[in-house]
């Protein structure tokens, strides 16, 4: 048995909204009850549209928003680790690498200064660790005296990338890396996470709204909807044998785009407030098989098979209804 | 076939000449009821060709054609003031940022009128009573309230829905999309996209359809023209480029966009950078790129000059005349 370098139990975070005259403040619930295990060493993918709390749920992990409650344990810190040592264990690489450097400063600048924080070497060793980082990722010490408007997305998200391996950290947090880049560059961003993952034996939590990227990388994927886990599963459990209505329109509405066929009508409208969010089972409103018992009664995460958790009453006729107008996964 | 467009040998500078050309010799013709879709990565020029057809271009830049007619209308000659007429009449828009391009301040009912009365002469009693039908018509659920509400009040999706209402409604017999489902959930995205093919079929107009996303084209396009720094470097039937493509950046993007890993396990990608190519002055542009095989003698003509599109239905800027295999990316 791996250990487990990330426990998130229970974690709840509710925003509390503007209180609107004298009625009940209310909240966005965008995050309810989730339960994580990730192993060392595991690439876990995290898919969901947006307000889905996959965002949320990578911020609640490293600490930089509290959770309304529950707990994240990572390597075994404890509750509210000191954030230099957070900082050393896990580390997010965002969706646009422009707005993640300091514009103002070199390349060689801004990485310099992340080992000057923790105090980690003398000048020599830090110029040294720096220019290994770049070469890690494919780029050479030309790069460290050009400031970031120089650099095209794709080496912008190397240097990021660089950035975040410079403190060897155990988790490395990928909300969204490739959304911002060109088809072909990336396909080379993917290929250098997955070449540094192997390498470094890092855990990755890789978020996207695109189930190719989570395939590409993930071991094990969890498809989250209006701030909570519907199914979870090894990768082929999930690409193959998924049983949540939600996670078989995903897939649907991304095989078609890419076999040229018209996308199947098996969700309608889009998902609902998270203010308010609907009685029951959360995903009732746009569920092609919902039942009065949907709307009343909320479902819980069971497990259909080793490793494989679905949220849903009717899971066992999903798949033989849903999935037969879905095209062959080639 | 009545061509409903002409685009012939289309350019945009990048300020008064002697300037760069940032799109260069851009042919296009559409025919009625046709979707052809602009494909290409960012830099590659597509929009740029799509709002010079407008005149929408920003300042410095200025663009000149042989012919540019749309009907039997010039558009290189027509005045500024008819040229208002034209927008949002004859040629509707959408965009990627439905909510950035409705106006904040006035109710997206009265955004949807306006055309009505402006283009179709109607009173405001009318216009009004059209403007829900509209709404209705393009999937806006409780049209009336609605029509009341303001952008922001909008998710992304219902947004995209009243810029296709209000576009619809100056009866346009062209309409350019830029990227219309980028900014869309996966779920959304397909409905969007069954609803302009749906909307297409139903009134007769023809898509200018533009994306970087090879996926979305292949479900809705009937012709595709890829584009590479500024040129058109291939262009087709859409079934015949996707799965017949006939220049060496084409399949690359295809396989690009895949993202399937190959024999090595890793993501096909293409070397080096797009960025370059504009500053290459003689033979092929994208010739520091191509992994193509060449025989010595291909080789010299692609330093030499770069090839024409020719004019048949399948055409390619390659002078490799037949299909060859793509080498595995070193």
């Amino acid at each position: 048995m791996s250990s487990q370098l990330l426990v998130v139990d229970d974690a709840v975070k509710h925003f509390p909204l503007p209180r609107q005259g004298l009625r009940r403040r209310e909240h966005v619930h965008s995050l309810d009850g989730i339960n994580l295990r990730i192993n060392a060493g595991e690439v876990f993918g995290l898919v969901g549209e947006s307000g889905s709390g996959k965002s949320t749920l990578a911020r609640v992990i490293l600490g930089l928003t509290p959770t309304t409650s529950g707990q994240v344990s990572i390597d075994g810190l404890g509750p509210r680790p000191p954030r230099k040592q957070l900082a050393r264990t896990a580390q997010l690489i965002f969706q646009d690498p422009h707005a993640a450097m300091d514009p103002r400063m070199t390349l060689g600048a801004s990485l310099t200064a992340v080992l000057a924080q923790h105090r980690i070497g003398g000048k020599e060793e830090r110029a040294q660790a720096v220019s290994h980082a770049l070469a890690e990722v494919g780029l050479d010490d030309s790069y460290l005296h050009r400031y970031p408007g120089e650099c095209s997305g794709g080496q912008l998200q190397r240097v990021v990338i660089a950035r975040a391996l410079l403190l060897r950290p155990k988790l490395l947090i990928c909300d969204e890396p490739t959304s911002a880049l060109d088809a072909s560059v990336q396909a080379r961003i993917l290929n250098l996470l997955r070449r540094l993952q192997g390498e470094h034996g890092l855990a990755m939590i890789v978020i996207s709204h695109d189930l190719r990227v989570v395939r590409y990388l993930g071991d094990r994927v969890a498809v989250m909807y209006l701030g909570q886990i519907v199914e979870i599963a090894d990768r082929d459990e999930i690409y193959e044998r998924s049983c949540h209505p939600y996670t078989l329109a995903l897939l649907a509405a991304g095989a078609a785009t890419t076999t040229g066929k018209q996308p199947p009508a098996t969700v309608t409208g889009e998902p609902p407030s998270p203010i308010h969010p609907p009685s029951g089972c959360r995903f009732h409103p746009r569920c092609p098989l919902a039942t009065p018992e949907c709307r009343s009664a909320a479902p819980e995460l069971r497990e259909i098979a080793p490793g494989h958790q679905v949220r849903c009453h009717h899971w066992e006729t999903a798949r033989p209804t849903l999935a037969s107008e879905e095209s062959p996964n080639r | 076939m009545a061509e409903l467009l002409t685009v012939e040998n289309l350019a945009v500078h990048t300020g008064p000449r002697p300037a760069e050309k940032i799109v260069d010799g851009v042919s296009l013709t559409m025919g009625e009821s046709e979707v052809l879709a602009l494909v290409g990565e960012s830099g590659s020029g597509k929009s740029l060709t799509a709002m010079s057809l407008v005149r929408l271009l920003p300042r410095p830049l200025t663009a000149g054609a042989d012919v540019l007619t749309l009907d039997d209308v010039d558009l290189l000659r027509a005045t500024d003031r008819s040229m208002d007429q034209i927008r949002g009449g004859r040629i509707g828009m959408l965009f990627q940022q439905p909510k950035h391009m409705l106006d904040p301040t006035s109710t997206v009912g009265a955004q949807v009128a306006e055309p009505l009365r402006r283009f179709r002469g109607m009173n405001r009693a009318a216009a009004r009573q059209a403007t829900i039908e509209l709404l209705r018509d393009v999937g806006v659920p409780e049209p009336e309230r609605r029509a009341r509400s303001y952008a922001h009040q909008l998710s992304g999706g219902l947004a995209q829905r009243v810029m296709i209402a209000a576009a619809l409604a100056g009866q346009p017999r062209l309409l350019i999309a830029d990227e219309p489902t980028t900014a869309l959930d996966v779920t959304v995205e397909a409905q969007i996209l069954r609803l302009l093919a749906a909307k297409k079929a139903e009134l007769g107009m023809s898509i200018l359809f533009i994306s970087h996303d090879l996926g979305v084209v292949s479900s809705i396009a009937d012709r595709i023209a890829v584009m590479y720094a500024g040129r058109i470097v291939e262009q087709g039937p859409a079934g015949e480029v996707l799965t017949a493509p006939q220049h060496p950046y084409t399949r690359a993007l295809i396989e690009c966009s895949l993202l399937r890993p190959g024999p090595s396990g890793e993501l096909c990608s293409i070397p080096g950078h797009a960025d370059s190519a504009l500053r290459i002055t003689s033979g092929c542009r994208f010739r520091p790129r191509c992994t193509a095989t060449h025989d010595a003698h291909i080789e010299h003509q692609c330093a030499a000059a770069e090839p024409a599109l020719a004019t048949q239905s399948h055409a390619t800027r390659c002078w490799i005349g037949m299909p060859t295999q793509v080498k595995e990316p070193a």
